[in-house]
């Protein structure tokens, strides 16, 4: 209560200063989840935060912080205020980078992703499969990975997906997806969860949507992770560079455990809490 | 089924960048469906299930573990699963608890949803099966009867094996395998992708010697048992839709099998065999919640033997073919008791003396009904009831052998061939329907039409047929969330047997997710095969040497035309109270089943002609312990053990015909290949780039014999190793067996004469 008084008080304070600055959230379209995300970023900073499409641009002012939701908000972006690109893939904030002071990176880090499957499956021999379109960044991660333990199973361009997943599922126990949309994207994704299955083989990622499509866990960062780690960002004394939420759960598919005869940890809040303390 | 719905929502969201950590906000849950998921996931319901849901006992045999055992034949593979028993080699015998030893008729089988369950005589000959271990995902064993979800004959167990969808054999393979007993094994496959097609060829040829034991359990390999049999199969799997899948399988096969000499027989006889099918399945589904499964096949086999054989030349007299029609046991002591004796004038001269004094006794019509009765049942141990009408006919039979001076050519023999050729088909459409009515409740049901046609001259002059007609249909509802019944039954109709329903009724208590407590009461079904049911068999002899009949070619007085006695289905009821428990912090998996089956209306009696009359009225009461435990301590050992306790009782019915060696052979014969007690603990351990696993085998009290336990032990090791060279896998494996007791299982023909057999094998994957 005390806090919301405190706040309250502080806007209005802000309200009839000169120099304060506001933070608006800008994306293509307007959105109950960025409604919310306004909202209770509100209450964790002591700026006023708004909400506004992209459109909105022309009436930023100098002193403003720019939260950019989605892949057309970062990429139309020229201003020269303080922006923080949110919800867009990695490679959109790398195209953009020249024109934003932050970011924070949607997909879960690699090393991450291979924690959790390593917290869920401690024997297991893990494997990724990859393309020779796979953004750069993400061989460069993988190669992390590859470092400590992450088998890696390169599709090459003569052969189709069945060869790679041929290959990535003979001799391994757990598949880590990955942000190569070459090999997980809509069309690719029932054929990768079948064959896999087919073999008792739990995928784990490549992020959230899958998740629904059948993989068996990932780790995510929510609304209020992203919340969280927004206000931290900006009530910071400079913007932090570019990276990974450090905040984030895990989200696992409770039937697909059942079907694979896993039996997944009560609590997904504790691996996450496990795998963060690692 | 969901996919569709969840492509068509990842579609959506992975267009739009903000998806990837927002979708969950800005698109509603679509729930991800299970039903595709094939894993441990079973299908003992014809629902996939989780094993503790499951409304049985089931022991699954995945690729990693046939590939740990390093066996070469699927009953081999068989011999872990608890309660299975297997003769020795690659023969045809595999019973679950109790069965009799020389058809496997008590279990039905099927590769890929297609029953290779043989309709003409009522039989699984492993031998032909055309698949190659290689080329197995998984078996999985539901252990008890299950006429409910396969119908008649899914009698004692379900034995259901899955082939490799062809994305998971990718690329080419091949081995060479050679060992003792003549094995000489080859093996490739390609597995490939055209289009949206994916396909798999595979060709095999597989070889032995089989025993080495002969008729005379003399030294040497006479035994005449080898087999030889090769094939090419073909899988074609096509995604049509994201919906709808089409999976096509056809395989030819050829063989030649050795079969044991009789010991008429002047020379050992030879089967040609040629087998093949077209199979077809459609899986479509309409919605998250609604799918079916349309499938057809069509499955040919046909089999060659010429039989020469020797025996007295009355037995091919037309006289003594009528009198059989009349009272087989009076023409078996005219056609074979007498002539045998009049045969054995030195070995055993005074029941020659006997024969001689009978024959003339009656071809003068100088002794009585009684007389006869009183010798005869004196010689042959077999209650009869002799008429003058059975003395006249016997009377003509041996004046016509009589040639001026004496009967000496009913001891006459003539030898001649005759042929056991049969073909058979069978055409089976099935289709099916699954639905999920709620969270709770789901059910499958379908209806199928199939057709059995067997032609032979021998078994039935000319072709018979049935007509088999089902309706079934498995509810699996979980009435609270601990507690799931499973309710479900076939209704069958078949033109040659009675329709039947066989239901079950079963409850499993979750006791937490992977472990359960389940009750279950069960019934099944063996329907009399067409041999059975309708037999027209009669042996026609040709090439016959001179005879004092005057014959080219004659019937054999012994034959079976109608039925062979009063045959019903053979029944099962079932009841069993199951543990199945799943520890995954220790990697352990094991399942408990207590149970107690009756059979009844058995047909214990081989089907031949030495047998004149077969009845459906054993009856078999079994009760015992089934137990299995998986374990994997570490990722390198990992450990197998299963085995069982069986107690059985064997109840004949009408043995008033019967010797009492006849009675005796028959009370074991149910009996013969089960032990009351067996283990067989199998380890594995794998450090990573070899593979080694050891295998016991311990059973003990086989063949009935219990006041002298006879002991059956095995030992086998196999070692992997592959050798990566260059994208190039180079595999090499040993097997070796060893016999602990050299001890026979059923039969004392079926023996190494070495105690140590093996074989090595090299390949290459590439």
């Amino acid at each position: 209560m005390g806090f919301k008084f405190f706040g309250v008080f502080v806007v209005l304070l802000l309200l009839f200063g000169q120099a304060h600055s506001d933070v608006v959230i800008l994306a293509e379209q307007r959105s109950p989840v960025l409604e919310k995300l306004a909202k209770n970023l509100t209450e964790l900073i002591t700026k006023d935060v708004s909400h506004h499409t992209l459109e909105y641009t022309k009436n930023l002012k100098s002193t403003d912080i720019v939260i950019l939701a989605g892949d057309k908000a970062v990429s139309q972006w020229r201003g020269s205020q303080p922006s923080i690109a949110i919800w867009v893939g990695r490679t959109v904030i790398d195209e953009n980078h020249a024109h934003l002071s932050s970011a924070i990176y949607s997909e879960p880090p690699v090393v991450r992703q291979l924690a959790l499957a390593r917290f869920l499956f401690p024997d297991a021999r893990i494997s990724s499969i990859y393309s020779n379109q796979a953004e750069e960044w993400l061989v460069s991660e993988l190669k992390v990975a590859e470092g400590s333990g992450l088998s890696l199973v390169l599709q090459s361009d003569d052969q189709t997906l069945n060869y790679a997943l041929k290959k990535a599922l003979s001799g391994y126990d757990v598949l880590l997806g990955v942000a190569d949309s070459t090999i997980y994207n809509p069309s690719t994704v029932k054929n990768i969860l079948i064959s896999a299955y087919r073999q008792n083989i739990p995928l784990i990622g490549p992020h959230r949507a899958y998740i629904r499509a059948g993989a068996i866990a990932t780790t995510y960062s929510s609304l209020e992770h992203t919340t969280t780690r927004l206000a931290e960002m900006i009530m910071a004394e400079r913007l932090p560079a570019v990276g990974y939420n450090p905040y984030f759960t895990v989200m696992f598919n409770e039937q697909v455990a059942r079907s694979l005869n896993i039996l997944l940890p009560a609590s997904p809040e504790a691996v996450a809490e496990a795998i963060r303390s690692l | 089924m969901n996919w569709f719905k969840h492509v068509l929502v990842s579609a959506f969201v992975m267009s739009f960048p903000l998806s990837a950590t927002a979708n969950d906000m800005f698109f509603p849950d679509a729930e991800f469906d299970d039903t595709d998921i094939v894993p441990e996931v079973l299908t003992a319901t014809r629902l996939k299930q989780p094993r503790a849901e499951v409304p049985g006992s089931m022991t699954v045999i995945d690729a990693k573990q046939i590939e740990r055992w390093g066996v070469r034949t699927i009953p081999e593979l068989m011999r872990f699963v608890p309660g299975m028993f297997v003769k020795h080699g690659s023969d045809d015998a595999v019973a679950y608890h109790a069965s009799s030893p020389s058809l496997m008729r008590r279990m039905q089988v099927l590769i890929d949803g297609r029953s290779v369950y043989r309709a003409g005589l009522a039989s699984v000959g492993w031998d032909d099966i055309p698949v190659a271990l290689e080329d197995i995902q998984r078996i999985e064993v539901f252990r008890g009867p299950n006429a409910a979800t396969y119908g008649a004959n899914a009698f004692m167990a379900t034995i259901n094996i899955v082939t490799f969808h062809p994305a998971d054999t990718l690329g080419s393979r091949a081995y060479v395998r050679k060992g003792h007993q003549g094995t000489r094994d080859y093996f490739a496959s390609h597995s490939g992708q055209a289009g949206e097609t994916l396909y798999r060829l595979t060709a095999v040829s597989k070889e032995d010697d089989g025993f080495d034991g002969s008729e005379d359990d003399g030294p040497g390999d006479t035994y005449h048992d080898a087999t030889r049999d090769r094939f090419v199969s073909l899988n074609l799997t096509n995604t049509l839709s994201d919906r709808t899948m089409l999976l096509t399988e056809a395989a030819y096969k050829s063989g030649r099998k050795q079969l044991p000499q009789a010991s008429a027989e002047p020379e050992a006889p030879n089967e040609e065999n040629d087998s093949g099918f077209l199979y077809s399945r459609l899986n479509h589904e309409f919605s998250v919640n609604h799918s079916m499964q349309l499938q057809a096949y069509w499955q040919t086999e046909s089999r060659r033997a010429t039989r020469k054989n020797c025996g007295p030349s009355v037995t091919l007299s037309s006289e003594l073919y009528a009198l059989y029609d009349q009272d087989p046991y009076w023409a078996d002591v005219v056609g074979r008791t007498i002539p045998g004796a009049l045969m054995s004038q030195d070995s055993s001269p005074e029941a020659y003396a006997q024969a001689q004094a009978l024959v003339q006794g009656i071809a003068l019509g100088a002794v009585t009904p009684g007389q006869v009765e009183a010798a005869i049942e004196d010689a042959t141990e077999r209650d009869f009831d002799i008429s003058q009408a059975d003395l006249d006919q016997a009377q003509q039979i041996f004046i016509n052998a009589f040639n001026g001076s004496d009967f000496s050519n009913l001891a006459e023999v003539v030898c001649g061939e005759y042929d056991v050729d049969m073909k058979e088909q069978r055409v089976d459409v099935e289709w099916q329907d699954t639905m999920q009515w709620s969270d709770s409740l789901r059910s499958v049901a379908g209806l199928s039409y199939r057709r059995d046609q067997v032609e032979s001259e021998t078994y039935f002059n000319g072709v018979v047929s049935s007509d088999l007609f089902r309706i079934f249909a498995n509810t699996e509802w979980h009435i609270t969330e601990r507690l799931i019944a499973n309710v479900g039954g076939m209704y069958e109709n078949e033109d040659t047997n009675d329709a039947v329903f066989s239901p079950r009724v079963a409850l499993n208590l979750l006791v937490k997710p992977q472990q359960s407590l389940r009750l279950v009461y069960s019934t099944s079904v063996r329907s009399p095969d067409l041999l059975e049911k309708s037999p027209d068999y009669s042996i026609e002899v040709a090439e016959l040497t001179d005879n004092y009949l005057g014959l080219d070619k004659a019937l054999y007085y012994a034959h079976q035309q109608g039925r062979f006695g009063q045959l019903e289905h053979e029944k099962i009821t079932s009841v069993e109270l199951g543990y199945y428990a799943r520890l995954p912090a220790r990697d352990i998996a094991f399942d408990v089943k207590l149970y107690k089956d009756h059979l009844y209306q058995l047909i214990s009696n081989p089907l031949n002609l030495q047998t004149p009359v077969t009845n459906s009225d054993t009856t078999l009461n079994i009760k015992g312990v089934d137990w299995q435990v998986t374990w994997t301590p570490v990722r390198e050992h990992s450990f197998w053990w299963s085995g069982a306790y069986v107690d059985t009782e064997v109840r004949l019915g009408d043995t008033s015909f019967l010797t009492p060696d006849e009675i005796g052979r028959l009370q074991d014969v149910e009996t013969r290949l089960s032990a009351e007690y067996s283990n067989n603990l199998s380890w594995t351990f794998d450090p990573g780039s070899w593979q080694i696993t050891q295998s016991y085998f311990w059973h003990n009290a086989y063949n009935r014999d219990r006041t002298n336990p006879k002991h059956y032990r095995r030992y086998e090791l196999h070692w992997h190793k592959a050798w990566p060279v260059k994208g190039v896998s180079i595999n090499t494996d040993v097997f070796w067996h060893h016999l602990i007791d050299d001890n026979y299982i059923t039969y004392s023909n079926e023996v190494y004469s070495q105690t140590d057999l093996g074989y090595l094998q090299v390949g290459i994957n590439f």
